[in-house]
């Protein structure tokens, strides 16, 4: 969908603004609304507490916006507005960056704010961007549009990173004393018995540094047990202090509800956290999103889609009007009264990229906007099957396979191990992106062939293993890797 | 491919062709009249990068381009869309020799004239000397002329979206309140009946001759049986195998001098599927030769005729922020490289041509093939072409 992702233009890694700050700290004016000082004790407060604050901070956040909005280059206004506006739904990471942007965009001087700008706003003035028809209140595809059609915007993005950059080096400091005093993270992915791989092909395109692992679990193709084995919850106990990958998880859920995702293809994993199904016992504080399970809320998605007609102005309408929908009557408990994951679901969805029309691409696409927004220390992703396309009715994508056609659905496994194949090592490298995740230890495993992948820093507790390890060996290595200060 | 398949594909191109014939009797009497003696055909591909097709692990899925045509070919290796890499600028680029920045979902006319108004123009050729058959849904009746002065539709290209005829029926009957619980195929068939016998040209997106009347009975019955032998079927098809049966019955029933074809399906990247994707590249591999062995045993193309075949422009690389493979907005060169291959008449002696050269580049070379000038393009003739 051109433009659908017109928002990333616009994003950086989080803010945070030491070294710029001291750079200009005899030239900028002190700021004496008090913000700066709630932002600066916010790392150090409890979640709840700090989430309180944030949202006592609204007004604030707005007269900060507007203070500096005026100095703001047009192209940028549709980004700062939007999340402005959207600040009950951010998460607790993207808070922390608005602020911080905001905070520093406030301490600079008007001088320094147009210094900082200039650039873009003389690419602005040469791409005439005040004759456009350009959305400030919120990004649209129209704006996407125009944007990537001048002449000038591989300049304009060009610049737009600059000016980040020059952001990011300042927080730089800060952000890696965040880092050194986190935990270590785990990515942690799971392709079921029925996904055919070839063991010499599937890793292809990993970096060599990874290792392949055999392991042992004889659960014949069953999924949920496959999962039990794996965190940790089929009775055994582990040799390791820090108990089973469950109780790790466990705990990490405990901090906040963003720093432990798990994306589901189907239902074994989300039934497995939420205690659903056969399980008795969710667990409390993941964030759990199948595709499966968000079946009407797709389904409710695809219908709106299809009415539109063939104009960004159309499809700017129609996405508007999705915005705007109360969805809680398409969603499944677990997300139904959690307004920031049920909001980072429709975004998901407006984002295109197949999440709301596969399973794989879902699993791989919000694992991104996870890394991207939520910035989780552990995210397990399961993945799925998808049905081969019917015949004649696969042209219109966005229409509902089972209704265009009464023919039963056939899964093309093959085709969904291909796609799994790939999307998987998508997945990996964008959480490489972010330096949070330079702590992140990645675990790969294709129970058809027993062999699994692991991409991390040296050392690690499944370094050096020869033999095939048992599910419990596993989870007990792993609950030690979350349980290990970075 | 089944026998019912077959005839219906076979049936949608008639839906065109015998349609126009009926009523324009102009067009079989004009194909050996006033046209050019050399016949130039476009093949455009979507967007596919150079590791799924001309690269060491890449060939695999094109074995027909790369072993069967790419042997007997002139081959660039190196061609740049150093313009907007979305689907209606990219081939507005092409057509126009000059790089577009209209609207993505082809709300805009290109602005400046495409290669076949002046084709047409210069020529003095009637519509049937030229066609746009596409399957992809960025296109729309405008990519066929331009909004330029002394241009425009007059001098067009026909333009025929076979993939949206497809699209139009399973939606409008999934919409249809009436079919809304439709359980057989029955309601499908109905529905594509239904939208055949009202068919207008212009509502799915075509501009044929500015016809937009009822189809002639007796095609009318030739697509009811083909659409009740495809709906009943369980074969598979795509958007692209449809375009190629519907350009290969303009081929037969018009011999356009001067014919795009734009083949999508690898475009089912957007959504995630990479198999669906390579399957894409398999398909438009294999069309790509069947096209050529049309050219080559077509009596009205056999040995005059020149096929340019390119893709719109590469994807984003794996590790990009734009999401790798999914999308081609990127503007790396993952995004922008990709290749062009020459066959036939103008092909000359096969070699590979290394040095880089530009989509726009495309416009110019085909008009000095077929004996016309193109003022305004900012490409340049590729010398390597023979003549």
């Amino acid at each position: 969908m051109p433009g659908a992702s017109g928002s990333r233009n616009l994003e950086a890694s989080p803010a945070s603004l030491c070294r710029f700050r001291r750079r200009h700290a005899g030239r900028q004016e002190k700021n004496e609304d008090g913000f700066a000082r709630a932002l600066t004790s916010m790392n150090t407060r409890d979640e709840s507490q700090t989430n309180r604050e944030e949202g006592n901070s609204v007004e604030t956040l707005r007269r900060l916006k507007k203070g500096i909005s005026g100095d703001l280059p047009t192209t940028f206004q549709p980004y700062f507005n939007q999340q402005v506006h959207s600040w009950d739904v951010l998460f607790p990471y993207e808070r922390r960056y608005l602020l911080e942007v905001l905070t520093y965009l406030d301490q600079l001087s008007p001088d320094q704010r147009s210094q900082l700008f200039a650039p873009i706003r003389q690419l602005e003035k040469a791409m005439d961007v005040s004759r456009w028809d350009f959305s400030v209140r919120e990004q649209t595809l129209e704006d996407a549009s125009l944007l990537a059609r001048s002449p000038y915007y591989l300049e304009w993005r060009r610049e737009v990173k600059k000016a980040f950059a020059e952001i990011d080096r300042g927080v730089e400091e800060d952000k890696k004393k965040h880092v050194a005093r986190s935990h270590n993270r785990l990515i942690l992915m799971i392709y079921p018995a029925c996904l055919p791989f070839g063991p010499t092909t599937m890793w292809k395109r990993w970096p060599g540094t990874g290792k392949i692992m055999r392991f042992d679990a004889d659960v014949s193709g069953n999924e949920r047990k496959f999962v039990e084995g794996l965190l940790g919850a089929s009775g055994h106990t582990s040799a390791h202090a820090s108990g089973t990958l469950l109780e790790s998880i466990a705990r990490r859920a405990s901090r906040s509800y963003a720093d432990v995702w798990a994306l589901d293809a189907g239902t074994a994993l989300s039934e497995f956290m939420l205690g659903a199904g056969p399980h008795p016992n969710p667990v409390p504080g993941v964030t759990v999103l199948s595709f499966e399970r968000l079946k009407a809320f797709r389904g409710n998605f695809l219908t709106q889609v299809n009415t539109m007609s063939h104009s960004l102005s159309s499809a700017d309408q129609i996405y508007n009007e999705i915005r705007k929908e109360d969805v809680s009557q398409f969603c499944p408990p677990e997300i139904k009264d959690h307004p920031v994951v049920r909001e980072f679901v429709r975004s998901l969805f407006m984002n295109g990229n197949g999440a709301s029309v596969s399973s794989n691409p879902f699993v791989q696409w919000g694992a991104s906007e996870a890394f991207r927004r939520a910035r989780p220390s552990v995210l397990i992703g399961y993945f799925g099957t998808r049905n081969k396309p019917k015949p004649f009715t696969s042209v219109a994508v966005f229409m509902n396979q089972n209704i265009a056609s009464p023919l039963p659905s056939v899964k093309d496994l093959p085709g969904s191990a291909i796609d799994a194949a790939i999307l998987s090592y998508y997945l990996w490298r964008s959480s490489t992106r972010y330096s949070e995740y330079q702590n992140a230890l990645t675990v790969c495993l294709a129970e058809s062939t027993k062999m699994a992948y692991v991409v991390g820093p040296d050392p690690n507790p499944l370094q050096g293993q020869t033999q095939p390890l048992s599910m419990a060996r596993i989870s007990s290595a792993l609950s030690e890797w979350l349980s290990t200060p970075a | 491919m089944d026998v019912s398949k077959r005839a219906f594909l076979r049936a949608a191109g008639l839906l065109v062709a015998e349609e126009i014939l009926a009523r324009n009797a102009f067009a079989r009497k004009d194909r050996n009249s006033n046209g050019p003696k050399n016949k130039v055909i476009l093949a455009v591909i979507g967007g596919v990068r150079r590791q799924e097709t001309f690269s060491l692990q890449g060939f695999q899925n094109i074995p027909h381009l790369a072993q069967e045509l790419g042997p007997q070919s002139l081959f660039y290796s190196d061609v740049r869309n150093e313009g907007v890499t979305a689907h209606f600028n990219a081939i507005s680029s092409i057509l126009t020799g000059t790089w577009q920045r209209v609207g993505d979902w082809g709300e805009d006319s290109p602005t400046m004239p495409t290669v076949f108004e002046y084709f047409r123009k210069q020529l003095r050729l009637p519509p049937s000397e030229a066609w746009i058959i596409a399957s992809n849904k960025a296109l729309t009746d405008l990519i066929g002329s331009s909004s330029s002065h002394g241009y425009g539709s007059s001098y067009g290209a026909n333009v025929v979206l076979p993939k949206q005829l497809m699209i139009n029926a399973v939606v409008n009957a999934i919409w249809d309140r009436k079919n809304r619980e439709f359980g057989n195929r029955k309601k499908i068939q109905a529905q594509m009946e239904e939208m055949l016998q009202g068919v207008n040209y212009e509502g799915l997106g075509w501009n044929v001759f500015d016809a937009a009347d009822r189809l002639d009975p007796h095609v009318r019955a030739t697509i009811r049986k083909a659409v009740a032998d495809l709906v009943h079927g369980n074969g598979p098809m795509t958007g692209d195998v449809l375009t190629f049966f519907m350009a290969r019955e303009i081929m037969r029933k018009f011999a356009p001098s001067l014919l795009m074809v734009n083949f999508s399906d690898v475009e089912a990247a957007h959504f995630g599927s990479y198999s669906m994707h390579l399957a894409g590249i398999q398909t438009v591999d294999h069309l790509c030769s069947e096209l050529w062995q049309e050219v080559k045993t077509n009596p009205d193309y056999a040995g005059k005729t020149t096929v340019i075949i390119l893709p719109e422009f590469g994807r984003d690389a794996d590790g990009s922020s734009t999401n790798g493979f999914f999308n081609h907005r990127a503007y790396d060169a993952s995004c922008r490289s990709t290749w062009l291959m020459v066959l036939g008449a103008y092909a000359g002696r096969p070699r590979i041509i290394r040095r880089p050269v530009q989509h726009i580049d495309v416009c110019p070379t085909v008009a000095e093939l077929l004996g016309f000038r193109t003022p305004d393009a900012r490409g340049v003739r590729l010398k390597e072409f023979r003549g």
